[in-house]
């Protein structure tokens, strides 16, 4: 009996250990270390989280800064410009907003500071450089010729002086075209033409006898896009109007 | 029994040892083969972790300082101030015609707006936005505070122009006929009001609800309602003599 009991234990025993092993391997799976593996792709995705949440930011940053966003706001004063009494007199350019001073239009973008905040030389990129082509869409004609739904004008070349760079001067080619029923006309007509910075305006000289020229104005902000008048440059009248995109 | 109960605590001590044996071999087994490997390769991981901790604090501070800024502008806001400076800007279109606004101005009649046929260059005389009927949505009501030039004679008050019935012919559908009700009030104190019911039409081309005396009515008032402010919420409204169109009184309402 004594063998029995000693037979008894030794099972209890075992079993004991048995329960032991099982706890033990509960408790190593329960306290799963993670691998190596696992730990690295963890801070990968952290980083990556990171990441996206400094992109985000940026983006909104960007909104802000947008230049696209800026030109629209900036044409949006230009017309409650267009809309308010000129500040300036004729022939002299407003430098500024927040610090208003009138300079001759001939000081604009000539490499001489003459604004105290010096705006007269900070705006001197030519929106019509060489190679550049506008199409024109009619809102009324009242003179032309050939009474088109569109024209075209090709900056052919650009001249600055350099004792005189306030106003460039441009070779152009204004391209017609137009389909009537009896007949298809087509012109393509040379002229010579100049820039102004002091007033954003682009200014084409009659290329025909008709004494017809073009005055394109910019807005100031917007490169992209002009309001170009036909004017009789004899009584400056304004006798027909065409708005010009650039064409990309 | 002595001997037997020694025997029981070796046996005990024995299987316990074996036990610890087992547990520290499994100890052993769990942990990493080089300890100061691992403990070099936790110090890392560590310090990534408090690098990103860090980098991401600093673009929190970044974050709430952008915040305190100035925020946007309300969309709603733009779109008003520019039908402010369109409505200043010198509009070309003679009478009885519209604007097809867009980039490259053109007029049109008004009675060719919103009647199926593209006759704007742009398209924008059939534009969704622009042929809108929300402003005469039966029960939108406009209100404001109405001020007296002739006519009344009483202090500002508000005044209601309320739609009761529209009716879009399919044969016609530049215009949207309407009846409506004009009320104000007439004595502050006893609070009496006068509705004055009219009819009228909707001018998609010039944005403008044009209401004169129902039929069978005596013809006081009438009124013109122009939407200019980008929105079919907002008008500028006059409470004119319906014959001469000589003006009374004016409001600039809001729909509510």
């Amino acid at each position: 009996s004594e063998f029995a009991i000693r037979q008894a234990d030794t099972m209890k025993s075992l079993r004991l250990l048995l329960v032991a092993l099982a706890v033990v391997t509960a408790v190593l799976a329960d306290h799963h270390e993670p691998t190596h593996d696992e730990i690295i792709d963890q801070l990968v995705e952290s980083a990556n989280k990171a990441t996206h949440a400094v992109f985000e930011f940026e983006h909104k940053l960007d909104l802000r800064l947008d230049p696209a966003r800026i030109a629209r706001a900036g044409s949006l004063r230009a017309r409650v410009q267009a809309v308010e009494e000129p500040s300036c007199p004729e022939h002299a350019h407003q430098c500024g907003e927040d610090d208003p001073q009138c300079i001759s239009d001939l000081f604009v973008c000539d490499g001489i500071k003459d604004c105290r905040n010096g705006d007269d030389e900070k705006h001197c990129e030519l929106p019509t450089k060489a190679g550049d082509t506008f199409v024109g869409d009619l809102v009324f004609d009242h003179c032309t010729k050939r009474r088109p739904d569109h024209m075209t004008l090709v900056i052919e070349s650009v001249t600055t002086p350099a004792y005189f760079t306030s106003v460039p001067e441009l070779h152009v080619h204004i391209e017609v075209e137009k389909e009537t029923d009896s007949e298809e006309i087509e012109a393509s007509l040379p002229a010579e033409g100049i820039f102004s910075f002091a007033e954003d305006k682009l200014i084409v000289y009659p290329p025909e006898d008709d004494g017809l020229g073009l005055v394109g104005t910019f807005d100031g902000y917007n490169v992209d896009r002009f309001v170009g008048d036909i004017i009789h440059t004899a009584s400056r009248e304004t006798c027909a109007r065409f708005i010009f995109h650039r064409k990309h | 029994s002595f001997g037997y109960l020694w025997q029981r605590q070796v046996s005990t001590i024995a299987i316990s040892v074996t036990m610890w044996y087992v547990l520290l071999l499994v100890g052993l087994a769990a942990a990493a083969t080089d300890p100061y490997k691992e403990r070099g390769f936790k110090y890392i991981v560590s310090n990534q972790k408090l690098h990103i901790n860090q980098l991401l604090e600093e673009l929190h501070e970044l974050e709430e300082k952008f915040e305190k800024l100035s925020p946007d502008v309300d969309p709603k806001d733009v779109r008003h101030i520019r039908a402010r400076i369109h409505s200043l800007e010198h509009d070309e279109c003679p009478r009885h015609q519209g604007q097809c606004g867009g980039d490259v101005p053109q007029c049109i009649n008004d009675l060719l707006f919103c009647d199926g046929h593209k006759d704007c260059r742009n398209g924008r005389d059939e534009d969704p936005e622009v042929c809108s009927e929300a402003v005469t949505h039966v029960g939108s009501s406009y209100t404001g505070l109405a001020t007296w030039s002739s006519c009344e004679e009483s202090r500002p008050h508000n005044a209601v122009v309320t739609i009761t019935a529209s009716q879009r012919k399919d044969f016609f559908p530049a215009r949207i006929w309407v009846r409506a009700v004009l009320s104000f009030e007439i004595d502050e104190h006893t609070h009496r009001i006068t509705t004055i019911p009219l009819r009228g039409y909707y001018n998609f081309g010039r944005r403008a609800l044009v209401l004169g005396p129902e039929r069978g009515q005596k013809a006081i008032y009438g009124v013109r309602c122009h939407f200019d402010l980008g929105d079919d919420d907002h008008a500028t409204c006059h409470i004119v003599n319906p014959a001469s169109l000589h003006e009374c009184g004016h409001f600039t309402a809001t729909r509510y």
